[in-house]
């Protein structure tokens, strides 16, 4: 693969992940605080 | 559980994010992405993408879901009542029918399309389309006689497979849809989603581990290689905000009504944009593994391209299964690969379906059982026609003005209501109540002026191509060329466009053939015996048929044609990989479908749903007051 299409893809996985961490995080901290 | 005006909520919130993440992931998540993003600047097109994301795709999704738990508040879980209670003008309620119109019409096809991938999971299981030796089973044919398109009957001999999938997929989204919101949707949802996670783990790790003429980096290497040079061309920009919009199910009216049974102060700006984010993370992360770097392993890097623009379900259904049955385990793999695509279109569909149950259930006071039969009975008269008339267009005529320009519409006259009639600063309470983080300010601003002026430029872009400059208005007869009986060959017909690039002589041939059915008003076929040679080129031996739609006995016309249109016929491996041209005689059927009365009868459909769902939206109106009459 080129230098170009790793970061690419490694730019949109970490956008992704990055996203789904957010609201995973939300999501806990509310359960928490309802416990 | 229930809300005060006795409609249904949400059993858990991991069972709302789930179900309302199965809506927005679907077929289109698996093909149709890594199709769009090769074809159109590789990684570069992540750039649009992403933007188009921030710009109206995470911004609708907010709409939408403020919209939706609005009017569940209210006891409405479809737009007429939703607009009707916003709005307060004796017309919103009408302009609400858009939001069952198109996903009833929706759902007429792309339930068909969902019974395809649950046949194909069942000739996996089988191993109805694996080699053996005493036959090659050719792939493109066992699809195109599978829905009655080809003219050939090698595997099957007309629409009884296919009608017996639709009709097993249509029982099975009724009883979703009629066991309710919570132990129907929400059960399928916690069922099915992590399953299609598991089977994508399962493909992914199994296309990584593929040898053959390729590798799996080669095929990630070009999906993901940018070309910024593309990033000018504003159909880059347009594939990526279609993309975008279908993968996020906006426009559909199912986003909001899955909001309606959100409890009141419950939060759904996280919820929203978690639905959002574990969509985008099939996309990218599996929709970039599993296909395109199959194909790469299988035809060699070199032919990925051919693959990717083959569109997408010349991908899932053709090169997939041709794919995995050429590598151990072909009936597992192939199983899970349409299971994985059965359960993606299933959630999707039953979200599309529950706006109108909900409108039979909230504005006609219809009980559970009595709202299932009807929506069953409306399926069923929809479905016949785009099963029995796919092969002249029927489906895409559907997609088309429900699935695509008139998603669009709708988006477009849903953000214009949240932002300009309900009131930005109204709107905004509404979205953070309950909220779990702070919206951004920014958002704001966006969802006024930049999100609509984005759909206006998508609604323009989609109708000034097709509809405009290619006047697809008028219904055009559609030219197919096919091998008669291609059980009994081993080679396979490959139309290789590069070497076929005398687009003068194929639009004048097939010009001619489309005025004669258009003359004749009923469908034209031509047959030729052709050889084929081993350097790639042919011959016409013999052809009937040409006179009567042509006026002209010319087999050298019909050669000229497939010259043109560049036919080359390559022998098959013991695999069924494509190989070297090779010379044998065969016969060609070019048939030429009068599509007209058909593509009438798909426009008809949705005018006519459009009139039913609001005759059906002023009788219920008409047994209590409008939100217009009743004092605030």
């Amino acid at each position: 693969m080129s230098t170009g299409a790793w970061v690419f893809m490694a730019l949109s996985w970490l956008f992704v992940i990055a996203l789904n961490l957010f609201c995973l995080d939300r999501l806990l901290k509310e359960n928490n605080r309802k416990k | 559980m229930g809300q005060d005006n006795g409609r249904e909520v949400w059993g858990t919130r991991v069972g709302l994010i789930l179900a309302a993440a199965g809506n927005a992931i679907g077929i289109g998540n698996l093909l149709r992405f890594p199709g769009q993003a090769a074809n159109n600047g590789g990684g570069a097109f992540m750039i649009p993408y992403i933007i188009c994301l921030l710009i109206f795709g995470i911004p609708m999704m907010w709409v939408a879901w403020t919209i939706g738990r609005y009017g569940g508040k209210f006891g409405h879980g479809s737009l007429p009542g939703m607009f009707d209670r916003i709005w307060k003008h004796p017309a919103a309620k009408y302009v609400g029918v858009l939001g069952l119109t198109l996903p009833f019409c929706f759902v007429l096809y792309y339930t068909y399309i969902e019974a395809w991938c649950l046949g194909y999971a069942w000739f996996s299981f089988t191993g109805d389309y694996l080699n053996t030796p005493e036959q090659t089973v050719h792939l493109a044919a066992f699809y195109h006689e599978f829905l009655n398109e080809a003219p050939s009957a090698s595997y099957f001999p007309g629409l009884a497979a296919a009608m017996t999938f639709m009709g097993i997929t249509l029982l099975l989204n009724l009883y979703v849809l009629y066991r309710g919101v919570v132990k129907g949707i929400e059960m399928l949802a916690k069922v099915a989603i992590p399953l299609l996670f598991l089977f994508c783990v399962l493909l992914s790790i199994r296309v990584l581990m593929l040898q053959g003429e390729g590798t799996a980096l080669d095929g990630m290497n070009f999906l993901w290689s940018p070309d910024f040079s593309r990033l000018t061309e504003p159909g880059v920009w347009l594939a990526a905000a279609g993309q975008i919009f279908f993968t996020l199910s906006i426009g559909f009216g199912s986003l909001e009504c899955y909001a309606s049974y959100v409890r009141e102060n419950d939060d759904i700006a996280v919820t929203g944009l978690a639905t959002a984010a574990t969509n985008e993370f099939v996309e990218i992360i599996f929709g970039g593994m599993i296909a395109i770097p199959a194909a790469a392993v299988f035809y060699g890097a070199g032919s990925i391209e051919r693959v990717a623009s083959a569109g997408t379900f010349s991908i899932g259904m053709i090169s997939m299964p041709e794919i995995l049955r050429s590598f151990p385990y072909p009936q597992f793999f192939g199983t899970i690969w349409f299971l994985l695509l059965f359960f993606a279109a299933f959630t999707s569909s039953v979200a599309v379906a529950q706006p109108v149950m909900a409108f039979f259930q909230d504005e006609l006071k219809a009980p559970r059982v009595k709202a299932t039969i009807w929506l069953a009975l409306l399926w069923t008269l929809g479905f016949i026609p785009v099963v029995l008339w796919y092969k002249y267009g029927v489906l895409d005529e559907l997609d088309f003005w429900a699935g695509t320009a008139g998603l669009a519409l709708l988006a477009l006259v849903e953000v214009l209501i949240f932002a300009w009639v309900y009131g930005l600063e109204r709107g905004w309470e509404e979205l953070e109540r309950g909220s779990l983080m702070k919206v951004p300010r920014l958002f704001k601003y966006v969802i006024a002026y930049v999100t609509p002026a984005a759909l206006a430029l998508i609604l323009g872009g989609w109708l000034w191509g097709p509809v405009i400059q290619g006047g697809s208005l008028i219904p055009q007869p559609k030219v197919a060329v096919w091998i008669d009986h291609p059980g009994e060959y081993r080679g396979t017909l490959e139309n290789d466009t590069v070497n076929g690039a005398d687009a003068d002589v194929v639009d004048q041939f097939e010009g001619r053939l489309k005025n004669k059915v258009k003359q004749e008003r009923e469908d034209g076929r031509l047959q030729g015996l052709v050889r084929f040679h081993s350097d790639g080129s042919l011959s016409v031996e013999q052809s009937n048929g040409l006179q009567a739609l042509q006026g002209e006995n010319d087999a050298a016309a019909l050669e000229r044609y497939l010259q043109a249109k560049g036919y080359v016929y390559k022998e098959r491996g013991p695999t069924g990989k494509r190989g070297l041209p090779t010379e044998e005689e065969v016969t060609l059927i070019v048939t030429v479908y009068y599509t007209a009365p058909y593509i009438w009868l798909a426009r008809g459909m949705i005018v006519g749903s459009a009139l039913f769902f609001g005759i059906l939206v002023a009788v219920a109106w008409r047994r209590r007051p409008t939100a217009a009459e009743v004092p605030a």
